[in-house]
């Protein structure tokens, strides 16, 4: 029995069964398979950037910026414009996609797996391993993530990898507290008693009962903390306590182009958009995924 | 219940020793030497030797913390090493202004998160619906750095209506809060309708059954007083986090809070600041966290106290 | 016709010999023709550290210290290059240049209407140097005689800081110090009330008393700074304004929109991203000037680390940076760099040869010292202004040649902290705007040996070099001053310790409404020598 049925039980005594998979309800929700598209265009741009970008985005070219340092405007040679350096923008959109997916997608992994681990004990052995490990993770709630992340990576030396390092290690709470919430919930089910009376080794009915079991929510919750996660890494490159220059990152593109917003506007406004729309599509699929592993009607 | 509270309070309490002692580690355990980090880059070797003695670097371990949390509890949260003013002092002296952001947003994100909740949960699958849910999609997803920086230069400099950043009468207050607000409303107005919804798909299932239009009206303030409970639990923390400080928000209007402070503290890598900062920001949390726990026994009698 | 030439003929005369007659007189004249009044707004991107002159080590305290706080001299003329009196009606010179009397000008008070005298002099420049006072400042004064002594303890008072009468004060030196007189104008050297100080302590940083044009009205700190004219200035009928209202902790981006909204009626420096909007915006542009000085850009390598130790390599990076591309950067409002001494500065060779951008011939230098491919090496960048974007340029260009750099951008405080340790920075990018027009506070402060660790980052340290210096820093004639520096500039050229980028414009813009008096001499007070003009500036009503 998986969760979905589970949980419509009530539904059933009133309204007919459906037979459809979770697929296929996402299938219909327009809203969410808007969403994949954007994330499956967005991750086509990443992996391949070399292939779409039309220069380094590292190169800067003499026509890039005029004599008196203004960003050359959108053009044939620059699709979207240079930017204050004369590098080409577009190609830094491109290659600054790789930056938030690979944050983003990295970092909700690491944070969901740990904080699935963590949570899972805690609502399987209840008692005191319970009460330390939720007191641990109301600590950890407490504190102000954004703070914490960008008070310890600029301690270490910034880079891509400590960026997604530092924000899995740190944001795992919220996982935690759902993973355990459904580990109770599942642990009514007869059949892990069952399996115990059976004489299944604990860590045997963690991994091969009750993980299997509580996916379903943490899928969505890892595919809407990938969304959260780019507008993190947004922000810290924004305020500078993201990947170093010459990197390209959305956050920190808006940063520069600010400056400019008067005289070169789309060096500011694509990156925005292109951070908006990126999470936007993670957004969707985590509520379509959601409304399809949860059908109401 | 009132076991229930002291409980939560003991708790509470025990939490806070708990982020005090993450605090301290920051300060003692990360840095090479705790006693220059405290004094600063422009210490010479008799301040080291006072911050040493002040602060008890040369005891035993358990016994600096046992010195640093007296000093906490005294008011001496230590000294900045950039401007030389005392922590506690700075973070209280910023406090107003943070706290004015935190509040204005936080009604805001109420003012405008919770009516169109409810409108969506009751118009469910309408083109209403739909629209809302759009609007609340994009305001979940939307970067604040970038829509404060927008809306500042729309509201600001393209059409001189407000101020230009900075602290100063209610006009300053506007940006920034509807920055933080429509973003933070996105939030309320998805919790809610989906609380309203799970509420009254049960309370449907009941009144499909019931008999008379008074007990439809009593089950929809029912359904009412039931659904606001997870939006209560939300608040209480979403206000806590606010009265710790913005950063985002706070350093691009130039607003002179707490968030800022840290902002500036972290580039300059101002230890001391830095830690008092987490503290002051951890203490709201906690207490933020109690308060909802305390209202959530008004809110729902059937809540056991396990 | 005829009388109406006539009228004019008179007119053209009567305006003539107003003229000459306030000519020549100096600071001290007011322009009895502008108003007195107004309210001057400005704004700084950061706090200030404290109203204690003493403590004015970054621009915004210096800034804050030039309206609150008067020195015994003042910089005039065209090009605020020469000294005049301020405090002190004049000075002498002893014969071998070890000594120098002030005479202070007479009834002189503090904002508080109590008598300013010699005593007040000693005990400020006294103060400078004792170590509780903790100046960044205090090493300048050290050229004092007595000063050692004073600083270990050994003595309560300094020998060489001597009050000769309650208006008479003298400084007895260590050893010739030409530029003394340019050190005791810093707006460090403001001059303080010994009986205030001795009554605030450590809040004196908040309760300043002082001899400035302005007195404090209100510092509510991270906000705002409010000050009021100070009734009794020692320069009859200034200053012009009445109130003086610094927003503190604005984004320079901010200022200027600010300023376009007629918030603010002076913003400087303007970034290279304001200065386009410039283009665009004619309003802005009639407001906008320059002039030369005072900042130059380098980027500086450290001969004591590998690879940097190796001349062929600073040469190589020296022909491998494109300088006509950071100029495009700055918009154009800069100048390649020749020597270390700027054009502003007595002593700048003219004839020194720029490096050319010929990354052909920096790959072939590389190759010769032995790295081909080019190397790897962090650099160290201050969050400072435009720093950043010229890193980023220099990084770009570098990589064309194969070496590559990584960025370590810090917080301008962290990064001082961090440049300070020796063998820390291989390489890192700075800027240093002169705090006088001597050339011992560009060369010899940035790039003598003995200077390493202070502002020498570099720790560059030639023998041939310092010799030159010691000698240039220490002779009273000044052609034969000049003369050393030039060859010592000329050396430092050719081991190029730096990668010489470029000497920047100063540039504001100024409201309409401020109309600069002739003691102002229509400088745009935008540097830090020069906020001292605004006690002579009037603003008129719209």
């Amino acid at each position: 029995m998986d969760m979905s049925q589970q949980k419509s039980f009530i539904n059933e005594a009133i309204y007919p069964v459906t037979h459809e998979t979770v697929w296929d309800r996402f299938r219909k929700n327009k809203a969410a398979v808007v969403g994949l598209v954007l994330i499956c265009v967005m991750m086509m741009v990443a992996l391949l950037a070399p292939l779409l970008a039309p220069y380094s985005p590292y190169l800067t070219f003499e026509e890039g910026i005029s004599l008196v340092g203004a960003p050359a405007p959108p053009s044939a040679k620059f699709p979207l414009g240079a930017d204050n350096l004369g590098r080409d923008v577009l190609s830094r959109l491109i290659y600054a996609s790789r930056i938030s997916l690979e944050v983003g997608l990295i970092a909700a992994v690491v944070s969901v797996a740990v904080g699935t681990l963590l949570g899972v004990m805690a609502g399987f052995w209840g008692g005191w391993v319970d009460l330390v490990i939720m007191r641990f993770t109301d600590a950890m709630l407490a504190f102000p993530f954004l703070l914490f992340v960008i008070l310890v990576v600029s301690v270490l030396k910034p880079s891509v990898t400590i960026i997604f390092v530092v924000i899995g290690l740190l944001g795992w709470a919220k996982a935690a507290r759902v993973a355990r919430g459904q580990t109770l919930s599942i642990m009514q089910n007869n059949f892990i008693d069952a399996s115990r009376v059976v004489g299944a080794s604990s860590w045997r009915i963690i991994f091969h009962h009750i993980i299997p079991n509580i996916m379903g929510p943490l899928i969505v919750l890892t595919t809407l903390q990938v969304g959260n996660y780019i507008l993190t890494e947004g922000a810290l490159s924004y305020i500078g306590a993201g990947v170093p220059q010459p990197i390209p990152s959305w956050g920190s593109m808006i940063y520069t182009g600010q400056q400019y917003y008067q005289t070169a506007p789309w060096l500011m406004l694509y990156p925005g958009l292109m951070l908006t729309l990126t999470v936007i599509g993670f957004n969707l699929v985590g509520d379509g995924l959601d409304a399809a592993l949860n059908p109401r009607n | 219940m009132g076991n229930y509270i002291l409980r939560r309070l003991i708790y509470a309490v025990v939490t806070l020793v708990g982020i005090s002692f993450i605090s301290f580690l920051i300060v003692y355990a990360v840095p090479a030497d705790p006693a220059a980090v405290i004094a600063g880059p422009s210490a010479d070797a008799i301040a080291l030797a006072n911050i040493r003695h002040q602060w008890g670097l040369d005891r035993p371990f358990i016994i600096q913390y046992e010195t640093y949390f007296l000093n906490l509890l005294r008011g001496d949260w230590g000294t900045s090493f950039f401007n030389q003013q005392p922590v506690l002092r700075q973070l209280l002296g910023r406090f107003p202004a943070t706290a004015e952001l935190g509040v204005v947003a936080f009604l805001l994100q109420l003012i405008i998160g919770i009516p169109l909740g409810a409108l969506a949960a009751i118009r469910q699958n309408t083109r209403t619906d739909h629209l809302i849910m759009t609007g609340v999609l994009v305001g979940l997803s939307l970067p604040r750095f970038w829509l404060g920086v927008i809306l500042l230069f729309i509201f600001a400099l393209k059409l001189p209506w407000l101020p230009l950043g900075g602290y100063g009468g209610w006009d300053h207050v506007i940006l920034p809060a509807i920055t933080v607000g429509v973003t933070g409303a996105a939030y309320y107005t998805r919790l809610l309708r989906s609380s309203m919804i799970e509420v009254k798909r049960q309370d449907y299932v009941l009144a499909a059954t019931a008999k008379g239009i008074s007990r439809a009206r009593v089950q929809i303030r029912h359904v009412m007083r039931n659904s606001l409970i997870p939006v209560v639990t939300w608040a209480g923390m979403d206000l806590a986090a606010y009265l710790g400080g913005l950063i985002i928000v706070e350093t691009v209007f130039g607003w002179p809070g707490i968030g800022q402070l840290t902002f500036q503290a972290i580039k300059n890598m101002d230890i001391p600041l830095i830690s008092g900062t987490v503290l002051f920001s951890a203490i709201f949390v906690v207490i933020g966290s109690l308060f909802v726990d305390i209202v959530y026994i008004f809110l729902d009698p059937r809540i056991s106290y396990e | 016709m005829k009388a109406g030439k006539k009228g004019s003929r008179i007119f053209t005369v009567l305006m003539l010999v107003a003229f000459l007659m306030t000519a020549g007189s100096g600071v001290g004249l007011s322009a009895p023709s502008l108003p007195s009044g107004g309210t001057l707004n400005l704004a700084e991107n950061s706090d200030i550290k404290s109203l204690d002159p003493a403590q004015a080590g970054d621009g915004v305290t210096q800034r804050a210290a030039q309206f609150l706080f008067s020195r015994l001299l003042r910089y005039t003329g065209k090009t605020n290059n020469e000294l005049a009196a301020a405090l002190a009606e004049s000075w002498k010179w002893s014969g071998d240049g070890k000594s120098v009397t002030f005479k202070l000008r007479k009834n002189l008070m503090f904002s508080d209407g109590s008598p300013l005298t010699a005593d007040d002099v000693a005990f400020t420049f006294t103060r400078l140097l004792d170590p509780k006072t903790k100046s960044p400042y205090q090493g300048t004064y050290t050229v004092i005689k007595g000063s050692k002594d004073f600083m270990e303890g050994k003595t309560s008072t300094v020998s060489g800081i001597v009050v000769v009468d309650p208006e008479t004060v003298r400084f007895d030196l260590d050893k010739p110090v030409p530029y003394f007189l340019n050190q005791v104008s810093l707006p460090t050297a403001g001059v303080v009330s010994r009986k205030a100080v001795e009554k605030s302590g450590d809040t004196f940083g908040e309760r300043p008393a002082g001899a400035g044009a302005f007195m404090l009205d209100k510092w509510t700190r991270g906000q705002e700074l409010v000050l009021t004219r100070n009734k009794n200035y020692y320069l009859a009928g200034l200053p012009k304004l009445d109130r003086v209202v610094v927003k503190l902790g604005i984004a320079d981006n901010l200022q200027v929109m600010m300023f376009q909204r007629g918030e603010l009626d002076m913003v400087g420096p303007i970034s290279s991203a304001d200065y386009l909007k410039l283009e665009n915006d004619p309003k802005l542009k009639s407001s906008y000037y320059s002039h030369v000085g005072p900042k130059l850009y380098y980027i500086g390598m450290n001969p004591e680390m590998p690879p940097f130790n190796n001349k062929l390599v600073r040469q190589a990076l020296n022909y491998g940076v494109d300088k006509q591309k950071l100029l495009r950067l700055e918009n154009g409002r800069a100048e390649v760099m020749k020597g270390v001494i700027p054009p502003w500065v007595p002593g700048y060779n003219d004839s020194i040869q720029p490096y050319p951008y010929d990354p052909e011939k920096a790959k072939e230098l590389l190759s010769q010292a032995g790295y081909p491919n080019g190397f790897e090496v962090d650099m160290l960048v201050p969050d400072y202004r435009d720093i950043p974007q010229i890193a980023a340029s220099v990084q770009a260009d570098l990589s064309k040649i194969g070496v590559k750099l990584n960025l370590r951008q810090q917080s301008y405080p962290v990064f001082r902290q961090t440049v300070k340790e020796r063998g820390k920075t291989a390489i890192f990018a700075l800027q240093w705007g002169t705090d006088f027009p001597d050339a011992q506070n560009v060369i010899s402060t940035l790039l003598k040996g003995s200077m390493a660790g202070q502002q020498n980052f570099t720790w560059y340290n030639s023998p041939t070099v310092n010799n030159l210096l010691d000698q240039a820093d220490t002779t009273i004639d000044s052609k034969k001053r000049i003369e050393l520096y030039q060859q010592a500039d000329k050396m430092i050229q050719e081991d190029a310790p730096w990668i010489f980028c470029f000497y920047l414009k100063a540039d504001a813009i100024k409201s309409p409404q401020l109309k600069d008096t002739p003691d102002s001499f229509g400088r745009v007070p935008a540097d830090i020598t020069e906020y001292d003009h605004f006690d002579a500036v009037a603003k008129v009503p719209n």
